[in-house]
């Protein structure tokens, strides 16, 4: 069973000054699944995506990625072993052309070269327009991407991460501020990534969280209060007090749809 | 493409020293042209403010200047010592200012600027100290079996002027280049989010580093230019004032603009040259055009009158299509 496991956090903990963030998180992610991690706000879920993606050291425990330990690995050097991530404000590249971010995104083993322009890479190109009709942008590669809806903006931001062709993916919010709409159409591309690639996602859109994932970590307090299925979270008592104790709408967990 | 603008700007560049009277202007217009891409592809593209771009320029006069003096009167080893001597300085100095970014960085690159400067300024058996580096040589340009051209003569006025826009044309061409690389628009990237591109595996420090590197090579390649031209190195080379200079030039033309260097750099030294005959307080004035253009036209006015001249001319209503 081990083999389908592509990462492993071992008791992984971050406090920042004396506030603990995370306390000794363990968790499995298995390969090519959806795998959304949910809790009330400041549970530690975007502290736990920066200690999986490099950005913030963890103060203790370990992260297993795809066979090896990627623990206190600078964030650049992560990102190449193919741990990509979204973000929950969009970061794009606002005064680069639409195609332009995603030849970025995809050349950052070509950083240093100067002399060669980064279209004459052909497959660089192709792969970044092939990405661009699967968010349906392919017909504003050249506009600015600051000149993208609200909506199309986070698509890019999904399109940039996976252009770094990676093995995994780190949702972080990919519908925050989206209408139904989108929303929808997010959940479509996400499924799709997923036959892919491995998935994990932060939510807080209940409706959409119970129908996509496969695998649900709750935390609460820095710490796991749960895992399991959607029909197991949904079932947990433990788990309805926390969103209860926490201010969220107990409602919205009982009945999703 | 920009490809119209660089034949437009070359082709301003040939022209002008036929109708600018003043020839130390044109020539000192294409220098500092030069010095103010260096700096551009810094502030512009790479988003990195520095107080101390005349470090590199300096280093590249002093060491032009040295080399012709001691070493060997030839045009090209006097070029390289200079470009060599912005990139040794530029990798030295970029590894300790890049460990910070923004107004820490900035502080950096002016306490080792400022540093420099006072070297130049003790060191007076390297520097000539506050008389400058007397006494320079000037090469002359040999074409092997066919002739040697003397580069500044009264008889040849335009020689000099002409083997620096050769010069000029390569930086450009090769600067276009570099904008398109990945390398390039790594750099954009970083500027525009430092975060993001670190996520997406790019070794942000580094690739900064390079770009402050050969930064600092173009700047050594100016100041290279400067000791050829003038026949010796003025301590001002290495002052504060000059690295203000490079700053206000790049800002008044337009800053990631192909142009914008060398408008900059023409406003400014145009400004100087009519207004320092009336009056001493000429940067009165050019500082109040500065005030007016970071207010008016934040980019500068190379990107004011682009922008003029994209809403002129209605743009193209359909993207088109790469590849």
């Amino acid at each position: 069973m081990t083999h389908s496991i592509i990462l492993r956090t071992e008791n992984v903990s971050r406090q920042f000054g004396g506030l603990a963030a995370l306390t000794d998180v363990s968790i499995d992610i298995e390969e090519g699944k959806i795998h959304s991690i949910i809790g009330p706000n400041g549970a530690g879920k975007t502290t736990f995506f920066n200690v999986l993606s490099g950005r913030i050291p963890s103060s203790s425990g370990n992260v297993h990625f795809a066979g090896r330990s990627i623990t206190g690995l600078t964030q650049y050097k992560v990102a190449r072993l193919g741990i990509a991530r979204s973000y929950q404000i969009t970061t794009i590249f606002p005064k680069l052309k639409v195609l332009d971010n995603l030849m970025v995104a995809g050349q950052s083993g070509k950083a240093f070269n100067f002399w060669r322009s980064s279209f004459s890479f052909k497959e660089d190109v192709d792969r970044s327009m092939e990405l661009l009709k699967m968010v349906g942008l392919e017909q504003k590669a050249d506009l600015l991407a600051s000149q993208l809806s609200h909506g199309e903006q986070r698509y890019l931001d999904i399109a940039i991460a996976l252009r770094t062709a990676p093995k995994l993916l780190l949702l972080d919010e990919p519908t925050a501020g989206m209408s139904p709409v989108e929303t929808e159409e997010t959940v479509k591309i996400i499924r799709r990534l997923a036959e892919k690639l491995t998935v994990v996602l932060v939510e807080h859109k209940m409706e959409m969280i119970m129908k996509i994932s496969e695998r649900i970590t709750v935390l609460h307090f820095g710490q796991v209060l749960a895992e399991g299925t959607p029909a197991e979270i949904q079932a947990n008592d433990e788990v309805q007090r926390a969103y209860l104790g926490g201010g969220r709408d107990k409602e919205e967990l009982e009945h999703p749809a | 493409m920009k490809l119209p603008s660089l034949v437009v700007l070359i082709a301003l560049l040939i022209v002008l020293p036929f109708v600018n009277p003043s020839k130390t202007l044109s020539n000192q217009i294409l220098i500092w042209g030069l010095f103010a891409i260096s700096y551009n592809l810094l502030l512009g593209y790479t988003g990195l403010l520095s107080f101390g771009h005349a470090m590199f320029f300096g280093l590249g006069s002093y060491a032009t200047g040295h080399y012709l003096i001691h070493l060997d009167n030839g045009l090209w080893g006097g070029l390289l010592a200079g470009v060599l001597c912005g990139t040794v300085g530029a990798i030295a100095i970029g590894w300790f200012g890049l460990r910070r970014r923004g107004v820490y960085f900035a502080m950096l690159t002016l306490a080792f600027g400022q540093m420099l400067y006072f070297l130049g300024f003790k060191l007076d058996f390297i520097t000539g100290g506050d008389d400058g580096l007397q006494g320079v040589p000037t090469p002359s340009l040999v074409i092997p079996g066919i002739k040697e051209i003397s580069l500044v003569s009264i008889q040849h006025p335009y020689n000099f002027y002409f083997f620096c826009l050769a010069l000029v044309i390569v930086v450009l061409l090769a600067k276009e280049l570099l904008v398109r690389s990945p390398f390039g628009k790594g750099l954009q990237a970083i500027r525009e989010s430092e975060e993001r591109s670190l996520a997406l595996g790019y070794d942000t420090m580094s690739v900064q580093w390079l770009a402050f590197v050969l930064s600092g090579a173009l700047a050594g390649l100016a100041g290279a230019m400067n000791t050829l031209y003038l026949g010796f190195v003025p301590l001002d080379s290495l002052a504060l004032a000059t690295s203000g200079t490079v700053l206000i030039m790049t800002i008044l033309g337009g800053k990631g603009l192909l142009i914008g260097p060398f408008v900059g750099a023409g406003l400014f030294l145009g400004l100087q040259d009519l207004l320092s005959a009336y009056t001493d307080s000429w940067q009165l004035v050019v500082g109040a055009i500065f005030v007016i253009v970071v207010i008016v036209l934040p980019s500068g006015i190379a990107g004011g009158l682009s922008d003029y001249a994209s809403s002129f001319f209605s743009r193209k209503p359909a993207a088109e299509k790469p590849s």
